[in-house]
């Protein structure tokens, strides 16, 4: 990483509307593949013709291309306003693989795709509106990997990345922050990484298919921020729901988790699902939902019609698959299926088909319009604009209270398959995608298959364990074969010592 | 495979209770070794622990930062000085006073290995003070004759002290004792370098009596220590 050419001199330096001078340079790291260099900027060309309307909204594809800063996204900004030793706005992806992994590998897989994916070499900088990615030239070193993952993150110290590999035994994880792209940008660089790693060992994998070429350069579309892109200005606002019921529960201590991962057969679930009629992530939220209404049954503190609310659950969807985009930063948002347990108790069927319209309904390009159009107007606001960061933060946390997690009770994100290479993935025992929670959702949940594995992760910052005993019994009581592991084995707190039962 | 009888899950071999209930794990036939719970280390290393700043680089940026300090004030001081005046007059105290700070402050941040250095830099600073103080008029007076000795009288008593303390194996009531000596031994000096300063005759007074109070307080700790308390140590009768 120490090939770049020298910093531009201030006069230098483009200013955002000067756009002629931004095509003539280039990202710094990539000089030496001049040309497919040519040829990427020959279709970027022909792009940006497509993007004339995303211009009109946005300057920010343009700053990103081969600017040493870029802009967030307008899904990652609100992220480091709620930055804090509880939330830490990161994920995880982690492979078991079939033999203890060579770090010394792994960190030259690590170095050699680093350049592949310019987005994610940043540091997350504090300017004096909003906070922006400035280009990060040091080393990430693969670290060992802890019992609690996900946690003392340095995410707003100047040198940080916003991601780190771990290693521990025959195990690899990629803790990856929200801010800086979602679930499916995530995976294709942990593809990519693992391919690369194997690649090492000798065994070749043909690039595409969600495998990038690290001696590739890097496309524009891949910084877009496709909000801007599909905001239509004049959409009327989402409706905002009710809030939601929380999970109840004493806290673990500060910068631990639990992580509890059941396994099951992708197979047998998949039958299971169509045996319902439904999609397989269908059927795991309303299993889900169906145990918080166990749960909700269980509190003492909701019984009678007064003291329940709606249980309403948040399952993220990638929206590249409704809105055509190749972007490796954040794309993606939720449907908010819910029941309402104070019109009565719902059996399975119902939560299954009423999770199966509602979703239905809340993934139509239309109705997600409203969403995308209402996060980007609101950065757009002339008046949200001048706002000093520190005031800003304050607002965004108390919108992020009141229009996100008060509205949810927990969340639940299927990723489907991790589509790993043939050439590879026999070597990869399992795969599992790992959410830390919050104070506010508690327990979260993430789902991810991997061959006929299917792996379903809670993450959990309370001492209880009842939403996921009552979500694998439910599966287990449906016939399904669970295996359930955790990070923490003795059930020991304040909770438990004082339990009467 | 084992699994748990109240939530019908699988669990690993060796794992001795259901992560979901705690209920034990009934384990049939051959007893397998008994495993912490499985995928995850038991160890809790945080990358964050290794980007902490070290001691070494704490201080060096507490020097940076104090030297800045130091340097941006005395630079205004010296300017409003010097917008009413054409050299500067009342600001070179108050930019020796910053200086007085900056080396007392840094001087344990830079020399935090050698204490005893330190100490030796700051107590020379601050005799090297006095002298700069009273010397920016033109001529020296109140420093040598009063300042300089007092601040050396100060130094010797501490000192001395420093080593009685330092000397007795059982720390208790006899180091307040000590300090009571010490104190008594640095005021009578003090009104002697006064008097010989201000020319009042040799004869003391006022330390005297204060001595004539320290001495039997003295004396009386070091028959408590010795007889009734029996050497015990100080951490002993105060609990710290």
């Amino acid at each position: 990483m120490h090939n770049h050419s020298p910093e531009p001199a201030p006069s230098d330096r483009r200013r955002p509307g000067d756009r002629q001078r931004s095509r003539d340079r280039r990202y710094p790291g990539e000089r030496e593949y001049s040309r497919e260099r040519e040829y990427s900027r020959e279709r970027e060309y022909s792009r940006e013709r497509e993007y004339s309307r995303e211009r009109e909204y946005s300057r920010e594809r343009e700053y990103s291309r081969d600017h040493p800063w870029y802009a967030l996204d307008h899904a990652g900004f609100i992220y480091p306003a709620l930055l804090s030793d509880r939330v830490s706005a990161y994920y995880r992806f982690q492979a078991t693989l079939d033999a203890e992994v060579a770090v010394e590998l792994m960190q030259q897989a690590l170095d050699a795709l680093r350049k592949r994916f310019p987005y994610f070499q940043v540091e997350l900088r504090k300017g004096f509106f909003w906070y922006f990615f400035e280009r990060n030239d040091a080393p990430n070193r693969v670290v060992q990997d802890s019992k609690f993952p996900m946690q003392k993150l340095s995410t707003k110290k100047r040198g940080a990345y916003l991601y780190r590999v771990r290693v521990f035994g025959d195990r690899v994880a990629l803790e990856m922050c929200h801010i800086l792209t979602d679930g499916y940008g995530a995976l294709i660089f942990f593809r990519s990484l693992l391919a690369e790693y194997y690649r090492l060992q000798g065994i070749e994998t043909a690039y595409g298919e969600g495998v990038f070429d690290p001696r590739e350069a890097p496309s524009a579309a891949e910084w877009e921020d496709a909000f801007s892109r599909y905001a239509t200005p004049g959409a009327p606002r989402p409706r905002r729901a009710e809030p939601a019921w929380h999970i109840p529960g004493l806290p673990l201590p500060l910068h631990t988790m639990r992580v509890t991962t059941g396994c099951l057969s992708l197979a047998a679930a998949l039958a299971k699902a169509k045996s319902y009629g439904a999609t397989l992530t269908v059927y795991l939220s309303a299993t889900f939902l169906a145990a918080l209404q166990d749960v909700q049954d269980a509190d003492p503190r909701s019984q009678g019609r007064r003291g329940r609310r709606p249980i309403r659950l948040q399952v993220p969807a990638n929206l590249r698959g409704f809105f055509p985009s190749t972007t490796l930063r954040n794309f993606s948002l939720f449907a908010l299926p819910d029941i309402d347990p104070r019109l009565g108790r719902y059996e399975f069927g119902e939560i299954v088909s009423r999770v199966k319209s509602m979703m239905s309904l809340a993934f139509d390009p239309k109705e997600l319009g409203r969403t995308i159009t209402r996060n980007v107007m609101m950065a757009k606001h002339p008046l949200v604009r001048p706002i000093p960061l520190l005031l800003k933060n304050f607002f965004m946390r108390r919108v992020y209270k009141s229009h996100g997690e008060n509205l949810y009770t927990s969340l639940s994100t299927n990723v489907g398959q991790a589509k790993l290479p043939e050439s590879f993935a026999a070597k990869v025992r399992r795969i599992d995608v790992v959410l830390p929670s919050t104070p506010g959702l508690k327990t979260v949940a993430g789902m991810l298959s991997h061959g006929d594995a299917l792996s379903i992760t809670f993450g959990s910052v309370v001492e209880r364990r009842d939403l996921e005993r009552a979500f694998f019994t439910r599966l287990v009581k449906d016939g399904l074969r669970v295996k359930v592991e955790s990070n923490l084995s003795a059930v020991s707190g304040k909770e438990q010592d004082n339990a009467l039962l | 495979m084992p699994y748990c009888s109240r939530c019908g899950v699988e669990v690993d071999e060796g794992v001795g209770d259901c992560p979901l209930c705690a209920a034990p794990i009934q384990s049939l036939g051959e007893a397998a070794p008994r495993r912490e719970s499985g995928p995850y280390p038991q160890h809790i290393i945080d990358p964050e622990d290794a980007y902490r700043l070290s001691k070494a680089e704490r201080r060096r940026i507490g020097i940076e930062l104090l030297t800045l300090a130091a340097a941006l004030a005395s630079g205004a001081l010296l300017l409003v000085d010097m917008l009413t005046a054409s050299s500067p007059g009342w600001s070179r105290y108050a930019v020796a006073s910053v200086a007085l700070g900056w080396i007392v402050s840094v001087a344990p941040l830079a020399l935090s290995r050698k204490p005893k250095a330190a100490l030796a830099v700051i107590g020379a600073a601050v005799v090297a003070f006095l002298l700069a103080i009273d010397g920016m008029d033109g001529s020296l007076g109140w420093a040598v004759r009063i300042g300089v000795p007092v601040a050396l009288a100060a130094y010797a008593a501490i000192a001395s002290t420093g080593v009685a303390v330092a000397s007795r194996k059982v720390k208790g009531l006899n180091i307040v004792g000590i300090g009571a000596l010490g104190l008594a031994a640095f005021l009578i000096a003090l009104e002697a370098i006064l008097r010989l300063g201000l020319g009042l005759g040799v004869r003391p007074y006022w330390s005297v009596v204060a001595a004539l109070a320290l001495v039997p307080v003295a004396v009386l700790l070091f028959y408590l220590h010795g007889r009734v308390l029996r050497g015990a140590n100080l951490r002993k009768i105060f609990r710290l």
